[in-house]
């Protein structure tokens, strides 16, 4: 009976491993999806209502998404003005507020790249920059959504052959 | 650094480039010192550098140039409570038409003031009976146009002495009367007013006038043609205007054409020339729409006479109606009880 519910452990701790790694890649292709559909709105926000930084900040954390957080407080810190240029501000945000999503290192250096060209010159630039943000990501999308299917299919099959497999072995 | 000014009577905040840090206050220049008192001397003030008028800059255009553009290319911004900066340098312009301006070399902060009752000389010239006369406020540069303007549409609004409440509208092209900022006015422009934010002046007359059903529209500083053509229309809707020039004299407002034009034809019944003095709004003469007429001047101990000069309409102190020559056009009623709110 110890044998059994030993081996039943084993299989279902190594089939959640694997089930967990595949969840993070579709996790991050979601999230990055969720990033450029944002890029979309505040595309659409500056452009529309040419309201500052801070103001179009705070209506795209009203929507609501996994990244409100991250606006709300960089439209807290553009609100102090304690100084800090808005690059600066939106990589800290980024530093803080990335670690607790599915997105990598990479996505999240992209994204603070972002912040180099928003805020400052004329209209045109602010969306040239986001579109080229936005380009960058759809690209990166497609390379990962082609892998996606494979990978998770990968990492979950791993996860429960490795739990079979290391039951056999302990057996 | 914490400037030690009395804020109400601040008027100015000049920086320029590699000179001393200044205030205006009471019409008085003032240098202020790196502890943040204020001298009558330049000897120990604080020098202005590049580094600080572009901090200055940067934190008054809030990390969003872009937002500021169109006012970067008039000149200005409006900050939020409705104060003013003026901004220099080099102007980056291209075929004639301005871009924007570079290496910005001072910065010139006008604080605007809300003077409640400072437009109460006025309002007893502004109705006739229910009805609401078309008022131009004349007045060069910081003689508190503004000022006077946000207070008697403020009054119009609420209702005062002379009449009720009405519907007004403000056509707030700069964002100077009800300082709007993210959508809540700073100012107080009254309980029945309407306020379309930094829309341009003309455009703002012909959808106020089709949408809001105003009594009266606001708008400050007009003199383009396409103004002058959008308040003919709404005059002409049966809805009034106070509006706002610069000038010095009746006089000064007929040697400028689309002023001149509005005034030849009539579209103001009451003219209402400010002058510099100790308060905001100091009102030097009211006229009618001859603008030979004084209903008022400055200096006369509240005299009011017909056209004829002799014949006294209203004497401080006296406390009686004051009618125009019908007799039965009240022009003040000092005892009128306020109707509404």
């Amino acid at each position: 009976m110890v044998k059994i519910t030993g081996i039943i452990i084993i299989i279902t701790a190594f089939s959640l491993t694997g089930f967990a790694y595949a969840g993070n890649i579709t996790g991050r292709i979601n999230q990055l999806h969720e990033l450029k559909r944002i890029t979309i709105m505040l595309e659409g926000e500056l452009r529309y209502s040419h309201s500052t930084m801070e103001e179009t900040l705070r209506t795209i954390a009203q929507k609501g998404d996994c990244f409100s957080a991250f606006f709300n407080a960089v439209a807290l810190k553009l609100a102090e003005n304690m100084g800090e240029s808005f690059s600066e501000i939106w990589r800290d945000c980024v530093d803080d507020f990335f670690k607790n999503t599915k997105l990598t290192d990479e996505d999240a250096a992209e994204f603070k790249m972002l912040s180099d060209s928003l805020g400052y010159l004329d209209m045109k630039a602010q969306c040239d920059s986001i579109l080229l943000y936005r380009e960058r990501l759809s690209a990166k999308l497609e390379e990962l959504d082609s892998q996606a299917a494979g990978k998770v299919k990968m990492y979950r099959s791993l996860g429960v052959s490795m739990g079979i497999l290391t039951a056999v072995i302990l057996l | 650094m914490r400037l030690n000014v009395d804020y109400s009577r601040l008027q100015e905040i000049r920086l320029r480039s590699g000179r001393p840090f200044m205030v205006k206050i009471s019409d008085k220049d003032y240098f202020v010192e790196e502890n943040g008192r204020l001298s009558e001397s330049p000897v120990s003030s604080l020098i202005i550098n590049e580094g600080m008028l572009k901090e200055t800059l940067e934190y008054m255009l809030r990390y969003s140039r872009y937002a500021f553009d169109e006012e970067i290319r008039q000149g200005y911004i409006t900050l939020s409570g409705g104060h003013r900066a003026g901004i220099c340098g080099r102007v980056v312009a291209e075929k004639g038409v301005v871009k924007s301006i570079k290496n910005i070399s001072s910065i010139n902060i006008r604080i605007a003031h809300e003077v409640k009752g400072c437009a109460d000389k006025v309002m007893p010239y502004v109705y006739d009976n229910e009805r609401i006369r078309s008022v131009l406020l004349i007045a060069p540069p910081c003689c508190g146009k503004t000022t006077l303007l946000r207070d008697m549409i403020r009054q119009v609004s609420d209702g005062n002495a002379y009449c009720h409440g009405m519907n007004a509208a403000v056509i707030d092209e700069r964002s100077e009367l009800a300082a709007c900022y993210q959508g809540v006015w700073q100012n107080d422009v009254g309980v029945r007013t309407d306020v379309l934010d930094a829309c341009p002046k003309a455009v703002g007359m012909m959808m106020a006038v089709r949408a809001l059903s105003p009594a009266v529209i606001a708008v400050d500083e007009i003199g383009g043609a396409e103004d002058a053509e959008a308040l003919r229309y709404v005059i002409n809707c049966g809805c009034s205007v106070f509006a706002t020039a610069h000038g010095y004299s009746l006089e000064d407002i007929k040697s400028k054409p689309v002023l001149s034009e509005l005034l030849a034809d009539g579209s103001f019944e009451r003219f209402v020339i400010l002058k510099k003095g100790r308060e905001h709004g100091e009102i030097s003469l009211i006229s009618d729409r001859s603008g030979t007429n004084h209903l008022y001047t400055a200096g006369q101990r509240g005299e009011i006479s017909d056209r004829s000069g002799t014949n006294h309409l209203h004497t401080a102190g006296q406390r009686s109606e004051i009618s125009d020559r019908s007799g039965t056009n009240h022009l003040l009623q000092p005892h009128r009880r306020k109707i509404g709110a």
